[in-house]
């Protein structure tokens, strides 16, 4: 054994060797600290002052597209109508040069019948628009149908210009691009999302039973057969 | 008596002296109880040094809530364990550093039991399991109570009741009669 004054000094000498590379600990620490501090304001900032990638739009003209004020109208002009959910979608015809070649086709699955004749759970519906190398082709005041979500959709079976070279290929095709479709969720409607003009809107309609009942007594009505 | 705790807050307002206090009363026995662990008297000086380093290089690690003989005792004990667990692997001594290494264990028995009472209980206790030779170690050798020892143990206080009574019953035997005074 050695004499107890050695050992004190060797505890000195360790006491003095922890407390130095504590304080070292302690200064690389908050350098570290200070470090990832200023590494993540910065990331921070230059996240925060980044803006969202603006998606690019062309919009196509819609001169041509006739505009409905009555709803029966829009009714009157469908071949058939129903609720379906967008299972698919596929361009078509995308040439870029031309916002109006673009189109796409969409495979719906039939949720519900409302008025017309179809065989199959399935359709084929071509409109026109769509994405082509990550630029939105639409019509100004219309939106796409997106892959997953349900709809109400006016359809017809003869397009115009572009959409009517390739009925054959089709099922069928939207009444209008911007008033032959509504988004459908949940069991209640939105007025606003009620096509046609405020005017003509059937505006006691609050259910989608209830806007179908009407469809369908404008489908029956025999003054459209007429025409 | 507070154990060194009056020691400590000295040494804390810097007085250099409680220094030299506490590592006068606690150096020893807590080399001593170490020994018990690791075997090995030069590990246990190191382990004990290094107890002493921790102690009074973290000033605020000690809380006054035990005696300083009690935290010393479980700074001392967690770093045998650590030295036992990292050095399982058995080391090749050297066979002319045994003597060596003997005659330094047997000076500290001499300085740690230093009469002949204290002698006999230790020779008895080496011959106890481990849980009762450290029970009886620290509230014999060390004086401490059975809450003082739970806490070093690492055990509840009646654990540490139930050692020491099969302790005490053992050493009795191993005692024999006349060594009934000493328990």
């Amino acid at each position: 054994m050695k004499n107890l004054n050695e050992y004190k000094a060797e505890i000195r000498r360790r006491i003095a060797y922890k407390t130095n590379k504590r304080i070292d600990f302690r200064k690389k620490a908050s350098t570290v600290l200070a470090i990832i501090s200023a590494v993540l304001i910065c990331g921070a900032i230059i996240i925060f002052s980044k803006k969202p990638a603006e998606e690019k739009v062309v919009f196509i003209s819609a001169d041509h597209i006739k505009t409905y004020t009555a709803f029966d109208d829009l009714v009157k002009d469908s071949d058939l109508i129903m609720i379906g959910t967008v299972q698919n979608e596929q361009a078509i015809l995308s040439d870029p040069s031309s916002p109006e070649e673009v189109m796409t086709e969409y495979l719906f699955s039939i949720e519900r019948l409302i008025a017309g004749d179809c065989k199959d759970g399935f359709l084929k519906v071509t409109a026109k628009g769509g994405v082509v190398d990550g630029i939105s082709y639409t019509f100004k005041g219309a939106e796409q149908f997106k892959v997953g979500d349900t709809y109400l959709v006016f359809l017809k079976e003869k397009g115009t210009g572009v959409l009517n070279a390739y009925k054959e290929n089709t099922d069928y095709m939207e009444v209008s691009p911007i008033q032959g479709k509504m988004q459908i969720s949940g069991e209640t409607i939105d007025m606003a999302d009620i096509p046609c003009s405020e005017a003509s809107n059937p505006s006691s309609v609050t259910k989608i039973d209830d806007l179908i009942e009407l469809i369908q007594s404008l489908w029956n009505d025999p003054s459209r057969n007429q025409e | 008596m507070d154990n060194g705790a009056s020691s400590y807050r000295r040494f804390l307002d810097g007085d250099e002296n409680a220094f030299d206090e506490i590592v006068d009363s606690l150096f020893y026995n807590l080399v001593f109880f170490v020994n018990g662990y690791v075997h090995d008297i030069y590990a246990a000086e190191d382990i004990a040094m290094d107890a002493f380093s921790d102690l009074l290089a973290n000033k605020k690690r000690y809380n006054f809530k035990v005696s300083l003989k009690t935290y010393v005792f479980m700074i001392g004990k967690s770093k045998a364990l650590n030295y036992i667990k990292h050095n399982k692997i058995l080391s090749i001594v050297d066979f002319s550093e045994v003597s060596a290494v003997t005659d330094d264990s047997e000076q500290l028995e001499e300085i740690v039991l230093a009469n002949e009472r204290k002698r006999i209980v230790w020779s008895a206790l080496e011959k106890l399991p481990d849980n009762l030779q450290l029970a009886a170690h620290l509230v014999f050798f060390e004086n401490m109570s059975y809450e003082e020892a739970a806490k070093v143990m690492n055990r509840s206080k009646k654990q540490v009741y139930n050692l020491m009574f099969r302790a005490k019953k053992e050493l009795r035997t191993i005692i024999g009669e006349e060594g009934k005074s000493f328990l």
